[in-house]
């Protein structure tokens, strides 16, 4: 009887001496390595609906009014920016940064046209690592 | 002070040295060829020269122009008919004659002796030939004979054309105080028209005198008779005394006191005279009216990096503004003028290069006055080569109701070469303008690239064009945007 009570006390002092070692240990040998951060799909579409790329063309009409550069980031391990940044005709038009949350998230960016912006067009999908991810091409005719 | 003293004044060191050169190669030309028949030419065709400058001065156009052709045939025919005359002066001169010394005329050769020997064979009617060459050489007209080498004497003279002698039958060379050679062969005269009795001799003595300007004698063998053969003219001789008198008279031999001072002083005089000419025609271009005239001249750079190239400049041509004589003006051309940009200094990218008067390269006489511009722009850069990406330039329009899903290229990309710097900021080379208005199903088109800048070249294992497939789809229903 004596002898189950101090195992019963020895079980005890484990457990509470477990439950004060600091979490980020206890986390490290626990959870298993995020993947990365995954760029799944880039598009250039006419227009977003429910949420999904519509009409996705590498050519559009100036008629339009706008234009979306749609991408879709599965997994996406932590919360992080990316950076949507577009050309006219190889010249820096403008730079949409987008928050993409985990575990998964589509977002997109996109431009009103003008006049002037017919021609060639390039959208770079720039990582949080500010690698690019990679280059859309396409043109915005009349 | 007037124009002319002012022009003077204003003589650089240059100027100077420009007439005196002249002046000295005109002197020994007239050293070499004095005594020749071409002098004599060249005086007519310098006398021409001047009545042509008369006459344009006076108005008198058809006069000048006629002048002008006669001058230009001249100049041809003296080179053709001439030709043994500057030959000979050529050939007969070591190379150190040509500019210094004055070769003497042959003074030396004992006319006495000659022409007491030669009434010696008469009175025994012994036939001779005895040939003395003066300017002209002969050696391209006689031919065959003995080379003899022996000192003129009236004993060996005598040996050489007694009877039965191996070498009395041909003709014996005298040149200064030395027999030359015995037994040459002379050419012989065809014209018809001379005396019957001339025998070989004669014919022989005619025909060298038709050919060079040497000094033939001749005694006859039947009449003991003393002929004296130059250029056209047959002198009969009667006495030693005359053909010594005659001898002198060609051959040169005058007193020798006398003689010298004559040269002196015709050298003299000729030195003046070129002098004098070349003053003359060196103030007629170098100096005279200041005229003024503009050109474009090209740049020219110079002293580049060889590892860098040019990628462009601000300008391709410098415009000057020169001056100087009417003459040297009018008879300026566009490549005597150059303008060189040093190029030593400059760096990759935009060079701000002054246009140093240095660097402008122009004919004797004349002068820049203006330039423009100052500076120029020049955009250096190291050649490299880069792969770029190639992406269609859509223009125009679909068709209703079509989408223009995906299009690619074949190759998707292509090496450019062209400045490092500029090859920085370039992502993408573009296709020429594709029409989408005929575009209504899948296909694929071959397209040519467009380079720009113009200074990007393709490299040269990469096409010229490329193609494009892309691919059609219908477009869904339009509805509503809905922005995250």
């Amino acid at each position: 009887m004596n002898i189950t009570r101090k195992k019963i006390f020895y079980l005890l002092f484990v457990v509470l001496l477990l439950l004060c070692v600091p979490g980020t240990v206890w986390t490290e040998e626990s959870i298993v390595p995020a993947a990365e951060q995954t760029l799944k799909r880039a598009v250039m579409c006419e227009s977003i609906q429910k949420l999904l790329p519509a009409n996705d063309s590498v050519v559009f009409s100036l008629e339009l009014g706008r234009v979306y550069c749609f991408t879709e980031f599965d997994p996406v391990p932590v919360q992080s920016i990316i950076h949507h940044k577009w050309y006219r005709r190889g010249s820096l038009v403008t730079v949409k940064p987008l928050t993409l949350n985990p575990p998964r998230w589509s977002s997109f960016s996109t431009i009103q046209l003008r006049e002037l912006d017919k021609g060639p067009w390039q959208v770079e999908i720039i990582g949080d690592d500010d690698k690019v991810l990679r280059t859309l091409r396409f043109s915005i005719t009349d | 002070m007037d124009a002319q003293a002012l022009s003077l004044v204003s003589f650089r060191w240059q100027d100077i040295l420009d007439i005196l050169l002249n002046s000295y190669i005109l002197f020994r030309l007239y050293v070499l060829f004095r005594g020749t028949n071409v002098v004599r030419m060249l005086m007519a065709i310098g006398l021409l020269w001047i009545l042509e400058r008369m006459a344009r001065r006076m108005g008198l156009i058809v006069t000048s122009w006629a002048i002008q052709g006669i001058i230009a045939a001249a100049a041809l025919i003296v080179i053709i008919v001439f030709r043994n005359d500057i030959a000979g002066v050529f050939q007969a001169r070591s190379f150190k004659s040509f500019f210094w010394g004055i070769p003497r005329r042959q003074n030396q050769t004992p006319t006495e002796i000659i022409a007491d020997s030669v009434f010696e064979l008469a009175r025994y009617k012994l036939g001779a030939l005895i040939v003395l060459p003066l300017k002209k050489g002969i050696e391209e007209v006689v031919h065959g004979g003995v080379q003899w080498q022996g000192r003129l004497s009236r004993e060996m003279l005598m040996s050489i054309f007694w009877h039965g002698t191996p070498v009395h039958d041909g003709a014996a060379i005298i040149q200064g105080n030395q027999i030359v050679k015995v037994a040459a062969i002379l050419p012989l005269s065809i014209n018809d028209g001379l005396p019957s009795y001339f025998g070989t001799r004669h014919r022989a003595a005619v025909g060298l005198t038709e050919l060079t300007d040497a000094l033939v004698i001749v005694v006859s063998e039947e009449r003991g008779e003393v002929t004296l053969f130059k250029d056209k003219s047959i002198i009969p001789v009667k006495d030693n005394v005359v053909l010594d008198r005659l001898l002198r008279q060609y051959v040169g031999a005058g007193p020798v006191k006398n003689g010298a001072r004559r040269e002196i002083l015709e050298l003299c005089l000729a030195g003046v005279i070129c002098l004098a000419g070349v003053t003359t025609i060196w103030s007629s271009f170098a100096r005279g009216v200041e005229t003024f005239k503009t050109l474009d001249v090209p740049v020219e750079f110079v002293n580049r990096d060889p590892k860098m190239e040019i990628i462009s400049a601000s300008i391709s041509s410098v415009h000057l503004q020169i001056s100087g004589s009417g003459s040297l003006i009018r008879s300026i051309s566009p490549d005597q003028v150059k303008v060189k940009i040093n190029l030593a200094n400059a760096e990759a990218g935009k060079n701000q290069v002054t246009i140093a008067r240095d660097g402008i390269v122009l004919p004797p006489g004349i002068e820049l006055k203006q330039l423009e511009p100052q500076k120029l722009e020049v955009d250096l850069d190291v050649p490299v080569q880069k792969n770029l990406p190639i992406q269609p330039d859509w223009a125009g329009k679909l068709p209703p109701g079509l989408l223009l899903q995906d299009a690619r290229t074949i190759p998707e990309t292509v090496k450019v070469r062209g400045g490092n710097q500029t090859l920085q900021d370039i992502r993408t080379i573009y296709t020429e303008k594709i029409s989408l208005e005929n575009i209504t199903a899948d296909g694929k088109i071959t397209v040519n690239l467009v380079l720009q800048p113009s200074s990007l070249k393709l490299a040269d294992e990469s096409p010229k064009n490329v193609q494009v497939t892309f691919k059609v789809s219908r477009r869904s229903p339009p509805a509503g945007v809905e922005a995250k």
